[in-house]
Order: C-alpha cells, then sequence, then structure tokens
C-alpha cells in the first residue's frame, strides 16, 4: 500500500474485504500469490489448465507460515512462461501430467528448481506439494529459502525425493494430515484486523491520538502521483 | 500525587504492546514507549531514529543480549541502548531516553530526557 498511511490501511482494506479481496501475505514468510500463464484456455501451446491449477494451488497453501517466503508457478507447456523453474515448488503442464520441480529461488543468487517428479495428475502432485513443504516447515532453519535448504541437505535432491515419494522417513501421512489441518484453519488475517477491535486499534501512528496521522511524513509529485519525499541520505543521485 | 507538570500521561497499560512498542504524542514531540512484559519493564525513548530520521522506533523489534534491553529500528536495523540511548550497532548517535511509571493503570512518561 505505497503512500498509505498506518491509520488509512483498516479503512482500505474494509473497503477491499466487502469487495471480495483478501489478504496476499505480500508482508509474510508464507506463500506469495501464485503466478500462472495463460494456458490452455487461451494459448494455443497450452497442455492444461494452468490458471485453475494455479488457484487451486494458491487457495490451499494461503496464509501458511513457514521459515521464509513461499514462491510458486505453474505454467501450461515447456516454454515456462510463468518461470517455474525459479520457485520453491513450480509446476509445468506435460502431455500426460504436470511436472513438479523444488527449491528453486530468485534474489542476489538465483537457482533453478529441481525436477522431483514427472507426469503427475493433479490429485498426486498436491499430495507431494503437501508433504514437501510440511517437510520444508518442520526441519529448515529460520529465515532459510528452500533453495539454501535443499544446498545444505545430506543426499540433495535424491534424498529428498526419496522421502516425499517414497515416504523413506515415513512422515507422510502425518505430514498430509498436518497440511489438512493448516488448509481447514484458514482465515484472511486482514478481515479479522479490521473486525477485530483489538488488532485493529494497532494501526494508528500515536496510542493517544489515534485519529491523527504522522505529521512529519511529506508527500512530494512524481510523474503526476504521489510518493514519499526523499529520505535524508548523502546518496542521492 | 503525579506532577502533571513533570509526567505526561501517556496511555493505559493496556493500551501498550506486549513486547513491543506503541508512539506517544507529546506536542510536537513524538515518544517510543516500550514494554518487555515476562520482565515487567517498561522504556521510552525519541521515536525519530538518527540513521534516517524516521519516525519508526516504536515500531521496531524490541529485545536483549546480556541483560541490555534494546530497539532495533525496522528500516535499516540499527539497534539502540533501551538504558543508555547509545547506537549499538554503528557510529549514529545516541537516542533521548525518558523515565516511565505506571501509577493506577496509566503509564506515565518523565517530559524531560534522562
Amino acid at each position: 500500500m505505497f503512500g498509505a498511511h498506518v491509520n488509512d490501511l483498516p479503512v482500505i482494506w474494509e473497503e477491499l474485504i466487502a469487495a471480495g479481496f483478501e489478504s496476499g501475505h505480500a508482508y509474510g514468510k508464507a506463500l506469495r500469490t501464485v503466478k500462472s500463464c495463460v494456458g490452455s484456455t487461451w494459448c494455443r501451446f497450452g497442455l492444461h489448465d494452468s490458471v485453475s491449477y494455479a488457484i487451486r494451488i494458491e487457495e490451499r497453501y494461503r496464509g501458511i507460515r513457514a521459515p521464509h517466503k513461499l514462491k510458486s508457478a505453474v505454467s501450461g507447456c515447456i516454454r515456462e512462461c510463468a518461470e517455474a523453474q525459479s520457485k520453491d515448488f513450480g509446476i509445468i503442464a506435460t502431455e500426460k501430467g504436470w511436472n513438479l520441480y523444488v527449491c528453486g529461488n530468485g534474489g542476489s543468487k538465483p537457482q533453478h528448481a529441481l525436477l522431483l517428479a514427472t507426469d503427475l495428475d493433479s490429485d498426486t502432485c498436491i499430495k507431494f506439494i503437501d508433504r514437501f513443504l510440511m517437510f520444508y516447515i518442520r526441519t529448515a532453519d529460520p529465515l532459510t529459502r528452500t533453495a539454501t535448504w535443499l544446498n545444505k541437505m545430506e543426499g540433495g535432491i535424491d534424498y529428498l525425493r526419496n522421502v516425499i515419494i517414497n515416504d523413506s522417513l515415513g512422515m507422510a501421512a502425518q505430514w498430509e494430515q498436518e497440511m489438512e489441518n493448516l488448509v481447514n484453519s484458514y482465515k484472511c488475517e486482514w478481515k479479522e484486523a479490521i473486525e477485530n477491535p483489538a488488532i485493529r486499534k494497532r494501526f494508528s501512528h500515536f496510542v493517544n491520538a489515534p485519529k491523527e496521522k504522522d505529521p512529519t511524513i511529506e508527500f512530494v509529485d512524481m510523474r503526476g502521483q504521489k510518493r514519499v519525499a526523499e529520505w535524508n541520505t548523502s546518496n542521492q543521485i | 500525587m503525579t506532577e502533571t507538570s513533570n509526567w505526561l500521561a501517556a496511555c493505559r497499560v493496556e493500551d501498550a504492546v506486549e513486547n513491543g512498542g506503541v508512539c506517544v504524542k507529546n506536542g510536537e514531540e513524538q515518544i517510543a514507549l516500550f514494554y518487555f512484559k515476562r520482565r515487567d519493564e517498561w522504556f521510552a525513548t525519541q521515536n525519530e531514529c538518527p540513521h534516517r530520521k524516521q519516525m519508526a522506533l516504536s515500531r521496531g523489534m524490541i529485545g536483549s543480549t546480556t541483560d541490555e534491553p534494546k530497539v532495533a529500528c525496522p528500516f535499516h536495523k540499527k539497534t539502540f541502548s533501551l538504558h543508555t540511548g547509545e547506537c549499538l550497532s554503528g557510529d549514529e548517535c545516541a537516542i533521548k531516553t525518558y523515565p516511565v511509571k505506571i501509577d493506577n493503570g496509566m503509564v506515565y512518561i518523565g517530559k524531560q530526557p534522562k
């Protein structure tokens, strides 16, 4: 919400919630919005409906907190317009189903995801993602992305594949149950924030003057839009 | 018992954030008020971080290392001692600190910096 005062946020979110929006968790160590290509609905190359699958993924894993942020994508063919190979878990359509790639990251040291399994049907792919995410959540150090987690994992991708697909640790059933519990307990936290007075009152600048905004914030014009004035810094170019 | 000329009635105890900070308005000044729940300790400092002059310290993360309570500014993580105001993570100037007392469920902040 660039340019919004903290006092403005509950008011803005009230409107958004009423219009059917929900938090995208951009602030959280959680799943970001899932990217997809246009898919078979409109693209001549699309093998499957990547958009619907991406929505299913997003609605399943939204809000779940993890050691670090999670990014995902679904591409409808090998051309990979959704860039699923740079994601923590990425899905690419094949003739027969979906390929699942894991542990890709962007950032200052990008690393492509590695192939975990091929030609999966939609439900099996989700089952493997459930196990993968719970294994990551349970064992990764805090603030460690999936690429770093895999890089430090003894046995690497082969070990990970064994754990997820062959259930070599015998944890699959427990992880799937735990994921099911997380999925079933989802609530939009911005909806809760605006409806719960104890949370809502934290969105004011002054505890003893809750309707007043921070008078020191100064906006200037840029390309006809408002932006905050430059901070005091000696690095201005 | 509390002379209003020396102490600012900031807020009620329950309005403060447990293990975090809130910002208190005192005329033109902004004061950050911090509450460590387990130790039941209160601290107050200026709200402006000297690093980039942003009114952000009340939204910082508080904690302690070896008994020194400190706050980290949410922007660039500069840390300051909540006892002395000294900058622990660089060569920024120290922040002002203020005395805090609780009376009858109300938090009071001394108007003069320590």
